[in-house]
């Protein structure tokens, strides 16, 4: 099988991101396989989810863990990526995967330290990867040895300036859409948008009391958004909007070079680490508060050229820094295993300059 | 687009020129599982088997597409199942491999092959009573 294991769950909340990374990874010259956490399970496995198990359930923990150390015993990958959070993989099989020659690393995108062996286990990567700079000195206080910065990307394939067919507009089109989850945080920015076309995109909108919700609940489409669909959605909508949840402290997610690689027009709340990689004002704008979000939504619904000018301004920048293959190839580099010609490090813009590299937690 | 790709190359199918692909009814989430197939395999041909056309499916059609897909809401409706099992049967005597969406919107799928299928039927049952067996048993502890 792989050369480079990612262990990761495949249920469409994750943007396919694994999938994505595998690719990329592929493109650089190494094979690369994804071991699900929730896809063909043994059937030992797959009977806990409908009896109703948690997901930390000790029983499922050790079933997964037997699982992946006989795949790694009989694979031997030259490295073991866990992908989002370590969800379930216990301190004994890192160390195992590290006995048989195996590289181990997290790229942690959910900040997940409350179970013990997900602490424990920051003493067993050969590299700690964040999406977020300010787990950086977290996670090295804690034990990781090696600590990089490695923020969100999106694919130019998966992600691209897809056309909108009239069809597709009448079903996806938009004045403000969200694609995501409904944390708690995000509601009353949506709540503050009645008079908007609005459109809730995602899991979990419809188990909202809606009574309390009018505009979010008449926004809400009750379905699962992947794939293509998201990309037609983004380029369907007249905004996007961003909403970091609050695991986030200065980081950003996924969805917005995704929205950028799509050349979507993207409103996102801003977070310190926005301006390493956008120059907000010029790629995409900002809002703090509901009233702002009101005023920008308002501004930019009646600047159609405002909107396209930045779209074309973000995607060019995540085609030029932020794609898989440049966090494939920093990954391949911390863990030496050279990668060949992209870029090593996400270059950066706006106000810490263009030339720095961010990349490495000592120059944060 | 991806996961598509992915699923079908991890299930060893590969070179697919053809697929085949048995909607429910034209709702959204098949309707755009069939505009995902055909982004993902841009040079495949895409043979969608509707409805009426499913209890005279040619016999022919089958052997000649390389993967059937079939996508089933979360709650499997005994009229779809029943429609749609006849051809499943006959992709996998013609030694079709099928990718099975048991809940299309969420994208839970498995793939059957025919030597499989005794086993997949035994582990599908073997999955029920245990997750019967397991309820009960929770239900009891609380």
């Amino acid at each position: 099988m792989g050369a480079i294991v990612i262990v990761a769950h495949l249920a469409p909340g994750t943007s396919d991101a694994p999938l994505l990374l595998a690719r990329a990874f592929e493109r650089l010259g190494w094979p690369a396989a994804v071991f699900p956490m929730d896809e063909d399970l043994p059937t030992a496995e797959r009977v806990l989810e409908p009896i109703g198990l948690p997901h930390d359930h000790r029983l499922w923990i050790r079933l997964f863990n037997r699982r992946l150390r006989r795949y790694l015993a009989t694979t031997r990958p030259a490295a073991l990526l866990l992908f989002g959070s370590n969800w379930k993989v216990l301190p004994a099989t890192l160390q195992m995967a590290r006995r048989v020659g195996t590289a181990t690393a997290l790229w942690e995108c959910n900040h997940r330290l409350d179970a013990w062996f997900q602490r424990q286990a920051l003493g067993e990567y050969d590299c700690y990867f964040d999406l977020d700079s300010h787990f950086l000195h977290v996670a090295r206080e804690l034990g990781a040895r090696r600590v990089e910065h490695l923020p969100g990307c999106a694919d130019p394939e998966e992600h691209h300036p897809a056309p909108v067919s009239p069809a597709d507009d009448a079903r996806y089109g938009a004045d403000v859409s969200f694609v995501g989850s409904p944390y708690p945080e995000r509601v009353p920015f949506f709540e503050s948008l009645a008079g908007y076309r609005l459109r809730l995109w995602g899991i979990g909108w419809d188990a909202l009391d809606s009574r309390r919700l009018a505009t979010v609940a008449a926004a809400v489409a009750r379905e699962p958004v992947y794939g293509l669909k998201k990309t037609v959605i983004y380029r369907a909508s007249a905004i996007n909007v961003n909403i970091q949840g609050a695991r986030m402290v200065n980081g950003e997610n996924f969805r917005l070079f995704e929205i950028a690689a799509c050349e979507a027009f993207c409103l996102t709340t801003p977070k310190p680490d926005l301006a390493r990689w956008f120059r907000p004002g010029y790629d995409l704008e900002t809002f703090a508060t509901g009233e702002e979000l009101r005023a920008q939504v308002d501004r930019f619904l009646g600047d159609p050229n405002g909107r396209h000018q930045r779209a074309r301004a973000a995607r060019r920048i995540v085609l030029e820094s932020h794609t898989y293959d440049h966090r494939a190839a920093q990954v391949l580099d911390a863990l030496g295993l050279r990668p060949t010609a992209v870029t090593r490090e996400p270059r950066t813009v706006g106000r810490f300059g263009t030339s720095r590299a961010a990349g490495r937690c000592d120059e944060i | 687009m991806i996961y598509l790709r992915h699923r079908l190359h991890a299930a060893g199918i590969e070179g697919i020129r053809a697929i085949g692909v048995m909607p429910t009814l034209p709702r959204p989430a098949q309707v755009e599982l069939c505009a995902e197939l055909g982004a993902a395999f841009p040079r495949a041909s895409l043979c969608v088997i509707e409805s009426p056309a499913r209890r005279t499916a040619t016999a022919a059609a089958v052997p000649a597409i390389d993967v059937l897909v079939v996508p089933f809401t979360r709650h499997l409706h005994r009229r779809f199942v029943r429609e749609k099992t006849p051809l499943i049967s006959r992709a996998l005597r013609s030694r079709v491999p099928v990718l099975l969406f048991y809940d299309v919107a969420h994208r839970r799928t498995d793939i059957v092959r025919r030597g499989a299928v005794p086993g997949w039927y035994a582990r599908r049952l073997l999955e029920t009573l245990l997750i019967a067996v397991g309820r009960r048993t929770r239900w009891a502890r609380s």
